[in-house]
């Protein structure tokens, strides 16, 4: 300590002698945006300095300054200011730059010992690369507009770099390289700056001297990775403004990875809740409403094959590996024609392939959750693979508790993902992801449920001409599930499920910089697994049953086409035709004309043979969103899709579970349809270091699946007798902003929501609250999601979230009566009442030193609190007699305390 | 570096330890339904037939406001037709042998209120009976919550009938009724007072409602169902009746208590399905969207019953008699212990299967 300080003392007397002159040098100059690294590196290349520094210790948040006539010491002073980083003068020539506590004299000469011995890598600049490229010759030239093509790709790996964009700096004009990484430029003959970028690539700014149609591929190097996290939020920035999509979110892996999360796992559905337009309807609850629609109006889709059921353990985990994800997309009511099959969202979630270079890996550890990744070379440049697991293991801690149902308990999952690609060429790919997961769910001995999901997906892509890309995706799949009471005479196992097969190719033409053309079709077979009885333990007396379910085809045809009107205003038109078949085998009822469907109206039976056609569904889904910019920093974007849907989540509980049941439409159960309208201003601030939205919403549907008064759906072989048809209408604006840099980022989102149903029933078993509209289960006025993330230094980073949403809808007690010694509660019309509100505090420090460029095992902390105030929300109000035989209302909270989570997580 | 681990750890679990996951939760109050209740059976047992009509109140109170002066007729599909009598207020009765309870026979009551509103059931055919075969306990572990919502594991007598429903293609459908009746003994607290024998009812499985509609396919074949299920505690050092009635019901009686079953076995979970107005079977001829509680029940019906008493059950579950023993009571007297009329459901005439 002493041989330190002394080392200190020395240096500062050694400062103050020898080196006056260079602390003294006089700075000037404005500096915006930049990071530490960019800021030293500029001023040792116009002020002759040189400064020795760990980079991996510095800090690459971005920052703004401003200098006039600042000695050096007042510029390292400043710029250093709220890190953990001083600076003192080594020698004449070097400044060093270590953490505070790490200045001693050995730390130092290490330092300029491995900085003089070439050991220290300097992270890419995030300046850009300065390219410049002519085509043709002036003096050929007329005053036409020549146009551009190409593609851009990752130099390390060839891989398509997707939504690139390519912004003309003079008129601020420009586009997206598509699924390809292809773009087409129409530029005017001349010189013209083209600005290329993309999160965690070094920009280009290349100057095009264009005087002839002609082409051009453009490699981006990698950054640092530090930079990758820095400017993670650029996308949607940027996107948000100049996309002529409405209604669109992008969530990067690092930013859901980011976030306070529950057990400390980072997840895709909880990160997704926090969008503006997205709400969920308790703790436990699997699945997400977007903009007033059910569950079941949401497309999940993982690699292009569509999933069922997205949730581990209740809601709390989602299907989705993190580590694994190149990038999450949201259209929340407005969707390009390529997406369809459900009536209110689509989300797609995509894995990034294996690393075609080497071997990494990546993995953590909680204290009730583990996972492991690894990515690599099968044949290095051309085959890769890419496999993850994950488990959650939560019975030790059930079992400390000291409720005897809990810890009677039992939950647990395990899931495994794995991706081979194989690019032959630089043309041609294709991609093989397998997913299969497990889910068990035991409630004190009483009773339980466990699913499973088997997912193969294939996916083929091709760039066949400059213009003309083709893709296609095939997929099998099957999901299971199982309720089940595991002892006792009543002892059962129920199970049911659903397979699927998808294909569905596509392809994307590029014929001018004014179109980008997509042309596909898509083929869904469905066959709904039986519902099946079965005993369970020899004490059972359950007799055997099965109730036999559908099956059906779904197809669609679509072209889509955003066309580039005029500068500044795109629109993107799309048109989809979508038809169903239901089709035998199918013991099929009918009921008599003008009367209620119920057992008491039956009055006939047809036998389905296989295949045999039943009843066929089929329309049109016309799609169309315009955007007109009004600046570089803002647009208005409106858009109206109508958006068929065949398959349904059939669930008459207040949220979905894992064994609920999907049905095909059918005869009984017309497809859903709904008209979705939006209109939205989009405003970036301070070149996109603020991003702010404003949309406003409206939805019209038809055929929406309710149910009646109590209805029974298990085992029900006549469950149409049960299921009503409603209209609906949602409607609601959304307000976003976001800081996307800086030491300090964040979002706020606040929705206003309002959703309807309404029956239209001529009898009264048909009709609910009286025809009536009333609110939906998930009709949640008020949502306020609020996130703050702050870099303490490097690899500290504190995160904080609240959550507010209004109660949900519920149906009370209006009186009650005695009957036969039972006490009958009577309740009042469907959702008159709210529960109370939900809110809820987390945080999470992390400790992340994964990061650091050096490769080897690189490990990272987080200790999260979820639900820090440790806030009883309810999930439901239930009433029932207490143990003291005394009617009573009692609030159920899934999550009534504090959660806290301590990850360790790694890579190498 | 341990005790900090040690440390983490034990936050983890005190804040676990925190979850309390239910609790009493207070509503608004909000305006009560009165809305008109009756409830009433037609059973093929050669008793009287009891009906009772009122008008329900406030959520919790369990009020009933008897209605009284109401005609109160029941017809029978063969023609005939007879009038209960009202003996208290709300309450009428029907002479078993008023109207043969016939099987296969349809019935129904109409309801003429003084204020001019008439009410009818809708016609239920009286079911043919399904016998029972066996009745037996088991002494099985369970779950029991104290008066402060602690959940324990503790014994329970569980009482399983057996039998076999007879194959048809739908139903049969059968309702499972229990009571249990155990003999407490009071003390001679006061010179020359005698101790008493009370016979106590007591309805363990209240709110438990046993329902069979033979959608198992299982018509034919020998069938076992646990019907009621009571704490082993304190009276199980007397002997006890078990008895269980077994009630063929309609099609449409099982629909209303499944759906009141599902009204009171909440618990609050994802499985719940949200609650709803059951409504019964009786309506408003003038207006058929008004919602009437209650039900009026045909039904045929056996009975069979067992009996348990200090010898069949362990010892250290049954716990100390509530009042002590001659070499120990507990100061002061639990009520009840010098005069166990005053305990609720007592009496002492015993029943005539004691």
């Amino acid at each position: 300590m002493g041989k330190n300080l002394l080392f200190i003392i020395l240096l500062v007397f050694s400062n103050s002698l020898k080196s006056q002159d260079s602390y003294n040098t006089p700075i000037s100059g404005s500096y915006e945006n930049v990071t530490l690294f960019e800021l030293l590196t500029t001023l040792e290349r116009d002020y002759n300095l040189t400064f020795y520094y760990n980079p991996d210790r510095i800090p690459y948040y971005l920052q703004s300054f401003e200098f006039e006539k600042k000695s050096l010491r007042e510029v390292l002073n400043i710029t250093l200011e709220g890190s953990n980083l001083s600076h003192s003068h080594y020698n004449e020539k070097v400044i060093i730059i270590l953490p505070r506590r790490e200045l001693t004299r050995e730390n130092a000469d290490e330092l300029v010992r491995a900085w003089e011995a070439g050991e220290i890598e300097l992270p890419t600049s995030t300046e850009p690369r300065e390219v410049e490229f002519t085509f043709g010759e002036s003096a050929t030239s007329t005053s036409k507009n020549y146009s551009l093509r190409g593609r851009v790709y990752d130099k390390y790996s060839q891989q398509p770099v997707i939504g690139a964009t390519l912004i003309n700096e003079s008129t601020r004009d420009g586009t997206a390289t598509d699924a390809y990484g292809k773009y087409e430029l129409s530029l005017p003959a001349g010189s013209h700056q083209i600005f290329i970028q993309y999160i965690g690539y070094q920009p280009v700014r290349a100057t095009i001297n264009i005087f002839q149609d002609d082409q051009l591929d453009i490699p981006l190097n990698v950054q640092s990775l530090e930079l990758t996290e820095v400017v993670v939020e650029a996308k949607g920035a940027g996107e948000k403004v100049r996309s002529t999509q409405i209604g669109v979110e992008f969530l990067s892996p690092q930013k859901i990875r980011e976030l306070p999360s529950f057990l400390g796992e980072p997840d895709v559905l909880k990160s997704i809740e926090r969008l503006a337009g997205v709400s969920t309807t308790g703790d436990a609850s699997a699945g997400f409403n977007v903009r007033g629609g059910n569950v079941d109006q949401n497309l999940v889709t993982f690699d292009g094959a569509p999933v069922f059921n997205a949730s581990h353990i209740l809601g709390f985990f989602s299907v989705f590996n993190p580590d694994m994800l190149s990038e999450v997309a949201l259209y929340k009511g407005n969707m390009p024609a390529q997406y369809g099959g459900r009536a209110s969202s689509a989300l797609t979630v995509s894995t990034k392939d294996g690393d075609f270079q080497r071997f990494r890996g990546r993995g953590g550890l909680g204290l009730v959750n583990g996972k492991l990744m690894l990515e690599g070379p099968i044949f290095k440049n051309k085959t890769s693979f890419m496999a993850g697991v994950r488990s959650a293991y939560p019975n030790w801690i059930l079992r400390q508790l000291k409720n005897e149902e809990v810890r009677r308990s039992a939950a647990f999952f395990v899931d495994g993902t794995a991706k081979i690609t194989h690019k032959f060429n630089n043309s041609h790919q294709v991609s093989l992801t397998g997913y299969s997961s497990r889910d068990n769910f035991e409630f004190a001995g009483a009773y339980g449920f466990a699913w499973t999901t088997q997912l193969a997906s294939l996916n083929w892509r091709s760039i066949l001409t400059e213009q003309l890309s083709f893709a296609a995706t095939a997929v099998t799949s099957t999901y299971g599930s199982e309720l089940f009471e595991p002892s006792g005479f009543s002892a059962f196992t129920l199970t049911s499920g659903l397979n699927y097969q998808h294909f569905k190719p596509y392809v994307f033409y590029n014929p001018s910089a004014a179109h980008q053309i997509t042309l596909g079709v898509e083929g869904t077979r469905y066959q709904t697994q039986p519902e099946i009885l079965s005993p369970r333990g020899e004490r059972s007396t359950v007799a055997e049953r099965r109730v036999d379910k559908d099956e059906a085809e779904e197809y669609a045809l679509y072209l889509n086409d955003d066309i580039k009107i005029a500068e500044g205003f795109s629109i993107a038109l799309g048109i989809r035709y979508s038809g169903m078949r239901h089709r035998g085998p199918k013991t099929l009822y009918s009921y008599e004309e003008g009367q209620p469907i119920n057992l008491t109206t039956q009055n006939d039976t047809l036998q389905i043979t296989d295949n045999q056609p039943i009843q066929s569904y089929s329309g049109w889904e016309p799609r169309i969103s315009a955007k007109v910019s009004l600046g570089e920093q803002s647009s208005i974007k409106m858009g109206y899709n109508r958006l068929r849907q065949y398959i349904h989540l059939i669930s008459n509980t207040a949220v979905a579970t894992p064994v609920d049941i999907w049905q095909v439409s059918n005869r009984y159960v017309p497809p859903q349809e709904s008209d979705n309208y939006s209109i939205g201003y989009f405003q970036n601030l301070k070149k996109g270091l603020w991003v702010s939205s404003l949309e406003f919403f409206y939805k019209d549907s038809r055929n929406l699946v309710t149910y009646k008064d109590l209805a029974q759906l298990l085992l029900n072989d006549h469950i149409e007798t049960e299921l009503l048809p409603a209209i609906g209408r949602a409607y609601g604006a959304e307000f976003s902003i976001q800081k996307t840099e800086g030491r300090w980022s964040g979002s706020l989102s606040y929705t206003y929501s309002r959703s309807f149903l309404r029956t239209q029933g001529e009898f009264i078993e048909e009709r609910i609250n009286g025809n009536e509209w009333f609110p939906t289960n998930f009709d949640q006025p008020h949502q306020l999601d609020i996130t703050l993330s702050r870099k303490l230094n490097p690899t500290n980073t504190l995160a904080v979230s609240w959550t507010y949403r209004t109660g949900r809808p519920t149906t009370i007690p209006v009186s009650d009566y005695d009957i036969q010694n039972v006490t009958v509660a009577h309740f009042s019309q469907r959702n008159q009442f709210r529960i109370p509100a939900y809110h809820r505090l987390d945080v999470s420090y992390t400790v992340d030193n994964t990061r650091a460029r050096r490769r080897g095992f690189r490990g990272s902390l987080n200790l999260s609190f979820y639900n820090l105030y440790a806030q009883r929300n309810p999930f439901s109000i239930y009433f029932r007699k207490d143990v003291n035989n005394i009617q009573q209302a009692f609030r159920l909270s899934v999550l009534g305390a504090t959660f806290p989570a301590l990850t360790y997580n790694f890579v190498f | 570096m341990k005790l900090r681990h040690s440390l983490i750890f034990g936050l983890l679990l005190l804040l676990l330890g925190f979850n309390s996951c239910i609790e009493p939760f207070q509503f608004e109050r909000v305006e009560p339904a009165e809305l008109l209740v009756v409830r009433g059976q037609f059973t093929t047992t050669q008793s009287e037939h009891h009906l009772q009509i009122g008008t329900s109140g406030e959520y919790k109170r369990v009020a009933f406001v008897p209605e009284s002066g109401a005609l109160v007729e029941l017809f029978a599909e063969d023609g005939n037709s007879a009038v209960y009598e009202e003996r208290e207020a709300g309450d009428y009765y029907l002479a078993a042998n008023s109207i043969c309870a016939v099987i296969g026979q349809s019935y129904f009551i109409k309801i003429s209120l003084t204020d001019g509103r008439v009410y009818q059931s809708t016609p239920a055919t009286l079911p043919a009976p399904v016998a029972l075969d066996q009745i037996a306990f088991t002494i099985e572990d369970g779950f029991s919550a104290n008066s402060l919502g602690v959940v324990l594991t503790k014994q329970f007598v569980n009482i399983n009938v057996a039998l076999t429903p007879p194959k048809q293609t739908i139903g049969p459908f059968i309702k499972w009724d229990t009571e249990n009746v155990y003999i407490f003994i009071d003390l001679s607290c006061g010179p020359g007072e005698p101790a008493r024998d009370c016979y106590i009812t007591d309805f363990p499985n209240q709110q438990d409602i046993f329902l069979y509609d033979g959608s198992d396919n299982i018509g034919g074949q020998f069938f076992q169902k646990t019907v009621l299920s009571k704490r082993i505690n304190e009276t199980h050092n007397y002997r006890q009746y078990y008895s269980v009635y077994q009630k063929s019901i309609t099609e449409d009686a099982h629909r209303y208590w499944s759906q009141v079953d599902q009204i009171v076995n909440q618990v609050g979970s994802i499985f719940d399905v949200p609650p709803a107005p059951v409504r019964g079977n009786i309506f408003n001829t003038e207006d058929r969207d008004e919602i009437v509680l209650g039900y009026f029940e045909v039904s045929s019906a056996d009975t069979l019953r067992i009996t348990t008493d200090a010898r069949f059950i362990p010892f250290e579950q049954r716990g100390r008699p509530r009042c002590g023993n001659i070499f120990q009571r507990p100061d002061p007297l639990p009520s009840g212990c010098c005069e166990c009329l005053v305990l609720d459901n007592s009496t002492d005439i015993p029943p005539y299967y004691w």
